[in-house]
């Protein structure tokens, strides 16, 4: 993980493993030759796993006690004192009795940040959309303490049992699943005091775990999340409250499924962008024919090879009273 | 998105009736008490999914007409008027009730039955066809099971003699999450 990468050729790299030419060129438009060189041979290595401890079932002083007990080597994830890097373990991480018990799930280290940017308050409604599997959804519970309420949305039956099956694991009781599509959201006379929205997405930075994504996506793809993205967001925000605030993230890439969404979605609703206090590159200002909207820079763009784990977008807002 | 109707409602007095029988049947008025300032609920079914909901997202649920998944924890299921405590539902116990069994193996989580040379130490005495609360190593939360002899019998017992039935048919154990969960 820690060995040096040197440039060569983003194109040249491309072709040897096996990416679409017009991902290339867009990810050189996006951050540069040299980052997207990183990039490439960043996405040929493996991740190490990471987890999140689970204080809905036991204090993280006594689940670091009973990983140590099982000689699993893990390290502290700077920011997030739930969250540990295993860097090796002798037993399957996610079978043990701990893991069954609800005492930690595993979870990408940046698909922790969002819950945490989110900040849900323990007297507050909080919307989770697009909720599946769960990881996100349990850790807003664990934030509050397993009060206020959470309404978790998903469209897909089979993905809903999933999620109700995560959250009983995790001993999520403040949580309420609806099978729904966020775009009716508007039709349940509900105001939430916070939303996250993790909205489904082509997938471009976690091609470390999917390497089907170098070539599974077109650009037309990108444009058809792009138009459903927008649609999501723009019913989450008729349903935040004044004063409220939103969390958008992706785990994509393409400037159309996030600066583009938000800049159109601000254009019909008063919100203000909140400065993020994460590592990770401004959101960016244009992107081929498109310019963003002015404060879209205190979003963030999270790479993989230069926070050594999954991509993400995020940005938090919030609608003015 | 399907469109069949999931009826998800509050529990009749009949079913929490049904329900509070049970749990006081095997964990006595302490096993009743965990449920304190909790509404049941029933997801309707081939069976009847149980969950237990808190005031403040009860009051929410109620709000909601249609679309409903879950809400709250799943506790159990009722299937001919007979309410069958599951995982979650053992573990909110387990908060008010000391009846639970020790158990050095992990087999319980593969739906396997737990044997007399098993069995660690119990935390209060057992009748045959009790209930239990099931825990591992480090008191780790691993289930329900019901129990094969008493506990007054087990010092008589042979070591390959099953004490505890594990269940496949139910979600009674950890391990399920594994097998079925997703």
């Amino acid at each position: 993980m820690e060995e040096e990468l040197n440039y060569i050729n983003p194109h040249k790299l491309g072709e040897e493993y096996d990416y679409d030419a017009y991902m290339i060129e867009r990810f050189v438009e996006m951050m540069g030759e040299e980052e997207t060189s990183n990039l490439l041979q960043f996405n040929e290595t493996k991740l190490n796993k990471t987890i999140r401890l689970n204080t809905l079932r036991s204090s993280l002083e006594h689940t670091v006690e009973l990983l140590k007990r099982k000689r699993i080597q893990f390290e502290d994830i700077v920011g997030i004192p739930e969250a540990k890097e295993i860097i090796s373990s002798p037993v399957p991480i996610g079978a043990t009795p701990e893991y069954l018990g609800g005492y930690y799930m595993l979870q990408g280290k940046n698909s922790m940040l969002p819950s945490r940017i989110l900040d849900p308050k323990i007297d507050e409604l909080i919307g989770d959309f697009a909720a599946a599997p769960g990881g996100k959804t349990s850790h807003l519970a664990q934030l509050m303490n397993n009060e206020g309420t959470i309404i978790a949305l998903e469209i897909s039956a089979n993905r809903c049992r999933s999620l109700k099956s995560v959250l009983a694991r995790m001993g999520v009781e403040n949580t309420i699943i609806l099978q729904y599509d966020t775009r009716k959201i508007n039709e349940l006379d509900l105001m939430f005091d916070k939303i996250l929205l993790d909205a489904p997405c082509s997938g471009s930075g976690v091609i470390i775990s999917d390497h089907s994504r170098k070539q599974s996506k077109t650009l037309f793809d990108i444009l058809k999340h792009h138009k459903y993205q927008t649609e999501l967001l723009t019913e989450s925000m008729r349903v935040l409250k004044p004063g409220g605030e939103l969390v958008y993230c992706t785990c994509s890439l393409e400037p159309e499924e996030n600066e583009l969404v938000i800049t159109q979605v601000l254009e019909n609703f008063d919100c203000k962008i909140k400065e993020l206090k994460i590592e990770g590159k401004a959101g960016l200002d244009k992107f081929q024919q498109y310019s963003f909207h002015p404060d879209i820079k205190k979003a963030k763009r999270i790479y993989p090879h230069t926070s050594k784990g999954e991509g993400f977008f995020i940005i938090k807002m919030v609608k003015e009273q | 998105m399907s469109n069949k109707i999931v009826n998800f409602r509050k529990a009749t007095k009949t079913e929490e009736e049904i329900v509070r029988r049970e749990i006081e049947k095997h964990f006595g008025q302490e096993g009743v008490d965990s449920l304190q300032n909790r509404f049941l609920w029933i997801k309707d079914g081939k069976i009847k999914e149980v969950c237990a909901l808190r005031p403040n997202v009860e009051k929410i649920a109620k709000t909601i007409s249609h679309n409903l998944y879950f809400a709250g924890i799943p506790i159990g299921s009722i299937k001919n008027n007979k309410f069958h405590l599951e995982i979650e539902g053992s573990a909110v116990i387990r908060s008010t009730s000391k009846k639970v069994v020790h158990v050095k193996t992990d087999q319980f989580l593969y739906g396997k039955s737990i044997f007399t040379a098993n069995i660690l130490r119990f935390d209060e005495a057992f009748q045959k066809g009790d209930l239990v609360i099931i825990e591992g190593r480090n008191n780790i939360h691993y289930g329900v099971g019901e129990t094969s002899i008493s506990s007054e019998e087990l010092q008589n017992t042979p070591s390959n003699t099953v004490i505890i039935k594990g269940s496949k048919k139910y979600p009674r154990d950890r391990g399920w999450y594994l097998r079925k969960g997703n």
